[in-house]
C-alpha cells in the first residue's frame, strides 16, 4: 500500500544507480587519459592559472570519494523512510541533489584531466572555467531531471500520536521542561572542532602572521558561538505555550498556547525529513532537529507544523494540549 | 520533566515541586546523572518565587536524591537507581493492595509504619 506510486524504485534509480553510473564513467574516463597527462597534474586554479598540483592518481580517488560516496550517502538517506511509506519534499529532493552532485563532481574531475591531455608541464594547464560552467549546467539539468523523474510526493509522515490534554485539578499549574540535545558522539565531534580551531588560533598567534591569526581567531570564536547556540536547546511548555530557547540565549522560538491546534508525539529523521540538523525550514514546517528520534510535533492554527526533538514527547504534548485548551477557554 | 503545583493545596509549594521531581524519578523519567532545569527556569515557568524552587532543590539535596554540582547545577544522584529498582516491587504491592480493596493512601500509611518499625 505504501509504494503504489513507485517512489522507492525511482528514488533508488535517481539517488543510487544514476550517481554510481556517473561516478564510474568519470573514473573510467580519468583512467583512460591518465597516460596522456602530466604528473603531477593541476588540481586547483587561482586568478592567474593553476596554483595547486597533485599526483595524477589522486584524481580518480577524489572522484570516487566526493563524486561517489558523498552522493550515495545523500541518495540513500531517505530510502528507509520511503520504504516505510513516508513521502515529502525533502525525500524527493535528496536523490535529485545526489545525482546533481555526482554529475558536477564527475564532469569537474574528469574535465580536469581532459583539458591537460598532451601537456608536458601542468603549469601550462588552460583555465578550468569552461569545465566548471559545463559541470554546473549539467548538474542543474541532471538534478532537475532527477526531480521530475520521481513521482509527485503527497506529504505523508510517520503517524503522530495526538495527545489528550493532561488531566488536572482546577487551579493546578503544570509545566514541562526538557532539552533538545545532540547525541553525545555528535556533540563530541562539535566540541573537538571548536578545540582544534582554538589550538590553531593560539598556534598562529605564537608562530604565525598576525593577520592570519586574527582570521583563525575569528573562526574559532564564531565556531564556539555557533556550538553554544545550536547544540542544546531548552524546551519549555507552560501557560504561555511552547518556548524553545538556545542555551546561549541568542535564539528563541515560540508557539503561543492560543495558536496551538494540536500537539502530538512523533518520530523524526533529521536527514530524510528535514535535509539535515539544526533549525530547519521545510514546506509546511519549522523544526528544531538535534538528532533523529522522538519529537514533539505541534500543529498551529494555520496548519503549519512546529517540531522539536525531545525525550518523552508524549508528556510534553499532553501538557501543551492542556494549556492550549485553557487558552481557548479564556478566549471564548 | 513534568512539574505540577496546586496553589490551593495545603502542602507548601516547595514541597510540591520536590514531590514532582520525586514522582518523575520514581516513574523512571529522570535517572541518575540527569540534570534538573535551573531553578530560575523552573521559577519562571511555574510563576513562583526563585527561593521557593531553591528551597525545593535544597530539600531534595538533604534527602540525597539530588546533588548540587558546581557549574552543572542540580543533578539527580545515584539514589534514583535505588528508587527505580523498587519501582517494580511497589507496582506489584499496589496491584495486590488494589485486589484486596486497599486504597493507595492506606497502603502508603502501611509502608510508612513498616519503615518506622524497621
Amino acid at each position: 500500500m505504501s509504494n503504489e506510486d513507485g517512489a522507492v524504485g525511482r528514488a533508488v534509480a535517481v539517488g543510487v544507480v544514476a550517481p554510481v553510473v556517473v561516478c564510474v564513467a568519470a573514473v573510467v574516463i580519468e583512467l583512460a587519459v591518465m597516460g596522456d597527462v602530466p604528473d603531477p597534474v593541476a588540481t586547483h586554479w587561482g586568478g592567474d592559472g593553476p596554483d595547486g598540483f597533485s599526483s595524477t592518481a589522486f584524481v580518480p580517488v577524489m572522484t570516487a570519494l566526493v563524486g561517489g560516496v558523498l552522493p550515495l550517502v545523500l541518495g540513500m538517506s531517505g530510502l528507509r523512510s520511503l520504504r516505510r511509506g513516508e513521502r515529502g519534499f525533502v525525500l524527493r529532493l535528496m536523490p535529485a541533489i545526489a545525482l546533481g552532485l555526482a554529475v558536477l563532481m564527475g564532469v569537474l574531475m574528469a574535465g580536469t584531466l581532459l583539458i591537460q591531455r598532451g601537456l608536458a608541464d601542468a603549469a601550462d594547464a588552460p583555465s578550468i572555467l569552461p569545465t566548471l560552467t559545463i559541470g554546473l549546467i549539467a548538474a542543474a539539468a541532471a538534478g532537475a531531471a532527477g526531480w521530475w523523474v520521481q513521482p509527485r510526493h503527497e506529504e505523508r509522515r510517520p503517524a503522530a500520536v495526538v495527545a489528550e490534554p493532561l488531566s488536572r485539578a482546577p487551579g493546578e499549574r503544570t509545566v514541562w521542561l526538557g532539552r533538545a540535545e545532540m547525541r553525545p558522539a555528535a556533540l563530541a565531534a562539535v566540541i573537538g572542532g571548536v578545540a582544534v580551531a582554538t589550538v590553531a588560533a593560539i598556534a598562529t598567534w605564537v608562530a604565525g602572521d598576525a593577520a592570519v591569526a586574527w582570521i583563525v581567531t575569528g573562526v574559532a570564536v564564531l565556531l564556539a558561538v555557533l556550538a553554544a547556540s545550536f547544540t542544546v536547546f531548552h524546551v519549555r511548555v507552560d501557560a504561555a505555550g511552547l518556548t524553545v530557547r538556545s542555551a546561549a540565549r541568542l535564539i528563541r522560538l515560540r508557539v503561543p498556547a492560543s495558536d496551538v491546534a494540536s500537539a502530538a508525539a512523533t518520530h523524526v529523521s533529521g536527514l530524510a525529513q528535514y535535509g539535515g540538523y539544526g533549525i530547519r525550514q521545510v514546506p509546511g514546517a519549522t523544526a528544531v532537529v538535534l538528532r533523529s528520534g522522538a519529537a514533539l510535533e505541534v500543529v498551529r492554527r494555520s496548519g503549519r507544523r512546529f517540531v522539536v526533538t525531545v525525550d518523552d514527547p508524549a508528556t510534553a504534548a499532553a501538557v501543551l494540549a492542556a494549556v492550549a485548551e485553557d487558552a481557548r477557554a479564556a478566549q471564548d | 520533566m513534568l512539574l505540577r503545583i496546586d496553589p490551593d493545596s495545603t502542602a507548601a509549594l516547595y514541597d510540591q515541586i520536590a514531590g514532582s521531581v520525586r514522582r518523575e524519578t520514581a516513574a523512571g523519567r529522570l535517572a541518575a546523572g540527569d540534570r534538573l532545569p535551573s531553578a530560575r527556569e523552573v521559577a519562571a515557568a511555574l510563576d513562583v518565587n526563585l527561593h521557593t524552587v531553591l528551597k525545593a532543590y535544597q530539600l531534595l539535596r538533604d534527602e540525597g536524591l539530588v546533588e548540587m554540582r558546581r557549574g552543572r547545577g542540580a543533578v539527580i544522584s545515584a539514589r534514583a537507581d535505588a528508587l527505580a529498582e523498587l519501582r517494580a516491587e511497589a507496582a506489584a504491592l499496589a496491584a495486590r493492595a488494589r485486589a484486596l480493596g486497599v486504597g493507595p493512601d492506606v497502603l502508603a500509611a502501611l509502608v510508612r509504619a513498616a519503615g518506622e518499625d524497621a
